[in-house]
């Protein structure tokens, strides 16, 4: 009867915070006003509430932690009728104990939900799972929802966000801490947002409660291009640092040296039977001897042989697969090829090293005592007093060059008991040159010309990537309109590339080239020429619909010469005005030169910033009209 | 007896080295040398025995194996998860489900561990009382090859259990294949075949016995050898060009086929029609035999209402068809049947001919029964999956389900041209309505065992013997002009400090368009469908008139498809200002559905120093494009009818500038199987563009593809042609 006091507690608690919620929900806030506020979204929240207690549970024997997280949300439509899916997820670690629905207030006591893995494009198992069920709203009706999830391992809890994919009228997030609990919070992107904070202390309880709240939440943009929403959306990161109740005490993460520990013990489980790998090294490195070219063969190998699958959260996210059995399967997620990578130089004699890294898709530092720091692991191999990072979930990449992804980003080294704190070396945006060296002649009222494409860093990369993942049979057609930019204008006549699996070198594309309905001969005989064939960024223009920022998929440096010959017995009348742009985010440069018989039309874009603030749109909408107005302005030529 | 032995000892080994043996690579056609993935050889084998009696004693055998050779890095990605059917019973050897023939030459084995579920369901139960429902049912699993490289090849190898007739098998896949062997059995009294060959493959050797012994009805064995795989391309039908084997089943296990299954006919294939037609009839006897007669009863009081005498019985009919949709949108909000069960065609036909019944029309009305063009039929013998629909000779009128089409009269095009069989519609219903008329209380009392049966005596069943079956063709559409779209473009505003051109257009849709546009627009407003349906169904549960104006959402929503529109047709747009249906004529279909819209789109127009450049070409919509892939031409054309789009474009030229270019937008390219012709001239300082499109064909052969591909080469190409303005 003691033992299950914690477990009542927790069920009081909720059902009070439940009560609670219902009791609310009486006071029949203005929906007209609640809608009107949210005109566009078929469904919102008139109440979200999420209460989180920590109990000590009796399973068996032995007393779990849990952290519970009860959830209660009561739900409204403006459409005649409208079917929502709602979904929780859940993993190994984690699992729904109660799961309630209520339509006007009367509880549906058997409805249909679905609990499957989930599975959004690989074919793979990982241990994140779904629970599903659907509301079929009507106008008028009101929907209640309530659930237990109870997490196992606190260190797989870490945040806590207040948006859904719907609007949220009265967001609450609750905390109630019992004192021999130590727990931290973190507010994180608070700034722009209006959340109240209250702490009570529920002497009785010997509890701490904490209470976040925020009004009118609109529903997270579903926009391509947006930034991953850690970057912008305000929610919580929890440590739950050790717990204490005189019986019985765990610590968890207190400090960032815990999350070494806990993460290297996760690696030296696991059998990776590494010495059945032997052959295969020896079958990769063959006669070389250069422990640098052995590296790189062997990085390369890996990149090349095994498939990427992602894996989600839970202990799999930080638990590798065994290097046998990646290299048995050939396919792994980055910590299996990590892991494989590392085994494989370790035994062709190569200091290899697993290392944890957040991209940046991870707004933290790393010092934080949080798993959430990390989403993806790589390998670094120490050769010649040098580190070397190896991401093979990058194909196509070479030894000593990092994806954009993970420039600059703090990694975590394993070092036997310690770690290394080390950072990815950072690139400008010049690593992503893309250099088209062009010149055309007129023959008749069609442009004829040829060009010289060359191609670094992530241009190359995602070319080489894309290309390769396609049918053989399609992949002419993809390079020719991959040159033509989709200007319908344009005809690729011939066109050749340097090898497609060289990753050291830059990817060169020769090409020739038709450009029709860009030359037109007037009355007065001038002669019109529209020589800018890519229109680069054109229709990249935002409009007022547009909520969030904008993520380019990297940082850009477009730079093209173009020379116009100019024809026999033609001199320039007008050649269009310079555009010249220059702030930190972005640079355009646009301009035509004269030069003997010719005409050079040079064009430079550079994105130094990945991310475009939706402050900076107005101005990136005029910066834009101006080089889409240079684009489609004609150099006139009048006979001499 | 040695003899015997020895042969099938001989006869094990090489069935042995068979399986055993790596499939053969270099027999591989050179032209397939890009080719990602090949099958090397594909055997399928089923037997299926029905032995008269019950649908639960039937079996059945599916047996495939697949071999599938893997040449880049696309064929790996593709074939380490394939979709194999939720109920593998088993593999041909039990635990081996695949084989991966390795490149290097060794073998993997692939178990049924590999098989993954698409979906793990597992019903949760939150009150813990009784059972919840499930939410999606598996439908398929994976098969995980993961270990798979370039140059191997994967085989897989099956039973299943899921089939059951009819089969259908097809030829044609997403992946060429080397060699196929069908072999097909099926043992069973009421079946009937068709295999289908097309310009992909002129001929499938195929053997057929189909008299075995007594019981064995069918046995079909079919092989091919390289067999290009299918090719998307644009303006083709592939129900129509890929080869398939299909067998038709001709029992239904829903009724008593003791009764019913014997043909009124003495030829092949025609029990098919008879045995279906009459389990439709019944299909609506006992499921929507209370709201048909609800609704027949209203249709018909408001037609004596408004034609105590009917004079002209085509607008008798019309008004008949305008108030079954009217009283069926009504009655849908209240019966709880499904929309399939109101969009059913028998439905519908079931009840217009009651409406004849009562009303004793004792002119010729007809039911007519037609097959889908998807089905290939050359006959009426052959169609399955039939459609019904009205037809009045005397007026040549047809009328198919009203909740389809919305224009009484134009056939749906997927029916044009296509066989059918008509019967008188007071003939039918006369012996169809009989058995209700004369048995209501044996129907009532028997109602559970309705659902098993039909349970009529063999008089009345000998009564469906004697319809007068007639074989039809539906009209088929022989000019272009008959189906046409006419835009009529206004150019209001040039602006080209925004780059923006607003746009006045007023649309016509003619014929089959008519359709078309009709049942998109009536499927996302509730306005247009005021025009004949005045109900509309309130929160509270009750009928309102609907004549109340739309409301903001049905407006947005109309928009959205509005603007939608606008976007395939080229138009960056800007702004949508205005969208209005001026005329329906949804009951005349000499008359075109007509509407207007009022946008702006950007980047048309820009000045520099003394020009002005609009990319007038664009003004007349995006044109259907040439694909690179489809130049080299694998399948015939067709267009299920002939169509025309005019495009008649005003440009008022803006003040002080004139034109340079006009010549340019004088084209004309006429080829036997279409064209593109464009007219422009100056008048009154405005530029007029007349555009039109033919497609004068429905079929066409692929020997003479440029005669398709060049007038729309013309009109791709004048699509994007600009026009020059300069100041004067």
């Amino acid at each position: 009867m003691f033992n299950s006091f914690p477990s009542l507690l927790v069920s009081l608690v909720f059902l009070f915070s439940t009560s609670l919620g219902l009791a609310q929900t009486n006071k029949s806030p203005d929906l007209q006003q609640i809608t009107a506020r949210f005109p566009d979204d078929k469904c919102l929240a008139i109440d979200e509430k999420v209460n989180y207690t920590f109990a000590l549970v009796q399973k068996g024997k032995t007393k779990s932690f849990i952290i519970s997280e009860n959830y209660y949300a009561h739900f409204f439509t403006n459409e005649d009728y409208y079917s929502k899916i709602n979904s929780v997820f859940y993993d190994d670690q984690s699992e729904i104990t109660s799961l309630k629905y209520l339509v006007n207030k009367i509880a549906i006591s058997s409805f249909p939900v679905v609990h499957t893995n989930y599975e959004s494009a690989g074919i793979f198992h990982d241990d994140l799972k779904v629970c599903a069920y659907k509301m079929d709203m009507v106008k008028g009706k009101t929907y209640e929802v309530d659930y237990v999830k109870a997490y196992r391992d606190p260190r797989l809890f870490s945040k806590i966000y207040f948006h859904e994919s719907y609007p949220i009228h009265k967001k609450t997030i609750s905390f109630e801490v019992p004192e021999w609990v130590e727990l931290e919070l973190k507010p994180v992107n608070f700034e722009n947002f209006s959340i109240t904070k209250k702490e009570n202390v529920l002497v009785a309880k010997k509890t701490k409660q904490i209470i976040y709240e925020i009004e009118n939440t609109e529903a997270i943009p579903n926009e391509s291009h947006s930034p991953s929403t850690a970057k912008y959306l305000p929610h919580i990161l929890v440590f739950v640092k050790s717990y204490n109740n005189q019986k019985q005490s765990q610590s968890y993460f207190a400090t960032h040296d815990d999350i070494y520990k806990w993460c290297k013990t996760l690696v030296d489980s696991v059998d990776n039977e590494a010495e059945s790998l032997q052959a295969i090294v020896q079958e990769i490195k063959k006669n070389e001897t250069d422990s640098f070219k052995i590296m790189e063969t062997i990085f390369y190998w890996v990149q090349e042989h095994v498939r990427y699958i992602a894996f989600e959260d839970g202990i799999m996210g930080y638990k590798p697969m065994a290097a046998k059995k990646v290299c048995n399967m050939l396919y792994g997620d980055c910590k299996g090829m990590a892991n494989l990578t590392k085994n494989l130089l370790k035994l062709a004699g190569i200091d290899a090293r697993l290392t944890w890294i957040g991209t940046n898709d991870i707004p933290y530092n790393n010092d934080l005592p949080i798993l959430a720091v990390y989403n993806h692991m790589i390998c670094t191999a120490l050769l010649g007093g040098k580190k070397y990072f190896l991401d093979a979930t990058e194909d196509y990449i070479a030894v000593n060059d990092y994806a954009e992804r993970i420039q600059g980003r703090p990694v975590m080294i394993e070092n036997g008991a310690s770690y290394i704190n080390e950072k990815i070396p950072y690139f400008g945006y010049e690593r992503n040159k893309q250099e088209d060296a062009v010149e055309f002649k007129l023959e008749g009222n069609t442009l004829k010309g040829k060009g010289t494409l060359t191609c670094y860093g992530e241009q190359k990369t995602n070319f080489l990537r894309g290309i390769s993942g396609l049918k053989t049979e399609n992949k002419d057609l993809a390079i020719k309109n991959y040159l033509k930019s989709g200007n319908p204008n344009l005809n690729i006549t011939a066109f050749s590339t340097s090898n497609l699996n060289e990753r050291a070198k830059p990817l060169v594309i020769n090409y020739n080239y038709e450009q029709t309905n860009s030359a037109y001969t007037t009355s007065a005989k001038e002669l019109l020429i529209l020589p800018e064939k890519d229109n680069d960024f054109e229709h990249l223009d935002f409009d007022s619909t547009r909520k969030n920022d904008y993520e380019f998929n990297n940082r850009y440096f477009i730079t093209t010469t173009t020379i116009v010959n100019i024809p026999a017995h033609y001199t320039i009348k007008k050649l269009p005005a310079a555009v010249e742009v220059k702030n930190d985010d972005y640079e355009f440069e646009l301009k035509y030169e004269s030069a003997a018989g010719a005409v050079k039309l040079v064009k430079q874009i550079k994105i130094k910033n990945i991310l475009l603030k939706k402050a900076r749109f107005k101005q990136w909408n005029a910066d834009l009209k101006q080089l889409r107005d240079f684009y489609h302005s004609p150099l006139i030529l009048k006979t001499s | 007896m040695l003899k015997r032995y020895i042969l099938f000892v001989l006869f094990c080994l090489v069935s042995c080295i068979t399986i055993a043996a790596v499939p053969d690579t270099t027999k591989i056609p050179v032209a397939w040398k890009k080719e990602s993935v090949i099958i090397l050889d594909y055997n399928y084998s089923y037997k299926y025995s029905y032995p008269d009696s019950y649908y639960a004693d039937a079996k059945k055998e599916e047996k495939i194996s697949i071999s599938y050779y893997v040449r880049d890095k696309w064929g790996v990605e593709e074939l380490s998860q394939i979709s194999l059917p939720t109920n593998i019973e088993g593999a041909i050897d039990e635990n081996n489900i695949g084989t991966v023939y390795k490149r290097d030459g060794t073998t993997q084995s692939i178990t049924k561990d590999q098989l993954i579920p698409r979906k793990e369901k597992i019903d949760f139960n939150a009150s813990k009382k009784g059972k919840s429902l499930s939410l999606e049912s598996e439908s398929s699993q994976k098969l995980a090859v993961p270990s798979l490289e370039i140059g191997d090849i994967l085989e897989v190898h099956y039973t299943t259990s899921k089939a059951y007739p009819p089969a259908f098998i097809t030829l044609v896949n997403k992946f060429p294949l080397l060699h196929f062997e069908a072999d097909v059995k099926i043992i069973e009294s009421n079946i009937s075949y068709n295999a289908q060959s097309s310009t992909i493959i002129k001929t499938i050797l195929m053997n057929t016995n189909e008299q075995l012994d007594e019981h064995n009805k069918i046995h079909v064995n079919i092989s091919l050898d390289s067999v290009e795989k299918y090719k998307e391309e644009i303006l083709n039908d592939n129900n129509r060009q890929i080869p398939y084997v299909l067998l038709k089943y001709v029992s239904s296990t829903h009724y008593s086929t003791d009764d019913y299954s014997t043909s009124p006919f003495d030829v092949k294939g025609k029990e098919f029609r008879a045995g279906l037609q009459l389990f439709l009839a019944r299909k609506v006897y006992y499921k929507g035999d209370s709201y048909e007669r609800g609704i027949a009863v209203q249709i018909i009081n408001t037609l004596i209402k408004k034609h105590p005498k009917i004079n002209d019985t085509i607008a008798y009919i019309t008004d008949a068809f305008y108030l079954y949709r009217q009283l069926i949108a009504k009655e849908k909000l209240y019966s709880g049947l499904s929309d399939y069960e109101f969009k059913n065609d028998v439905f519908f036909s079931n009840v217009l001919s009651r409406v004849f019944f009562e009303k004793k029309i004792r002119h010729q009305v007809f039911i007519v029964q037609s097959g889908h063009y998807s089905n290939q039929a050359t006959n009426y013998e052959e169609f399955i999956d039939p459609s019904m629909g009205i037809f009045i000779p005397a007026q040549n009128l047809y009328l198919f389900n009203p909740l389809y089409t919305y224009d009484p009269g134009n056939i749906p095009p997927y029916f044009e041209g296509q066989p059918g069989v008509s019967f008188s519609g007071n003939k039918y219903y006369k012996d169809y309505g009989a058995i209700w008329r004369k048995r209501p209380l044996l129907s009532v009392l028997l109602l559970p065992f309705t659902l098993t049966g039909f349970l009529v005596n063999q008089n009345l069943a000998d009564k469906y013997r004697k319809f007068d079956l007639q074989e039809i063709k539906l009209p088929l559409t022989h000019d272009d002009n008959e189906n046409r779209i006419v835009y009529e473009v206004n150019i209001n505003d040039i602006n080209t400090s925004d780059n923006t051109v607003s746009f006045e257009r007023k649309t016509s849709f003619f014929g089959k368009h008519k359709l078309n546009e009709t049942g998109k627009i009536c499927s996302v407003s509730d306005d247009y469908q005021c025009e004949e349906n005045p109900y509309r169904k309130m929160i509270s549960g009750s009928i309102v008139p609907s004549r109340m104006g739309m409301n903001e959402k049905s407006k947005k929503r109309l928009n959205n498809v509005v603007e939608s529109d606008l976007y395939v047709d080229g138009f960056d747009v800007k702004k949508l200002k205005d969208f209005k249906v001026v005329e329906t004529n949804f009951f005349d279909k000499t008359k075109p559905f007509v509407h207007t819209l009022n946008f702006s789109a950007k980047n048309l127009a820009w000045a520099f120093n003394n020009y002005i450049i609009l990319n007038a070409g664009n003004f007349i919509g995006e044109q259907l494009i040439v694909p690179e892939k489809s130049k080299d031409r694998q399948q015939d054309f067709y267009i299920p009818y002939q169509k025309q789009f005019v495009v008649n474009v005003t440009i008022p030229v803006p003040e002080g500038y004139s034109v340079e270019n006009l010549n340019e937008f004088n084209v004309k390219k006429e080829t036997p199987a279409g064209s593109f012709t464009a007219e422009a001239k100056l008048e009154n300082n405005k530029v007029i563009i007349k555009t039109k499109k033919a497609y004068k064909f429905s079929f066409y052969m692929r020997e003479d593809a440029s005669d398709v591909y060049d007038f729309l080469y013309e009109a791709e190409k004048y699509y994007n042609k600009k026009l020059i303005l300069k100041k004067l």
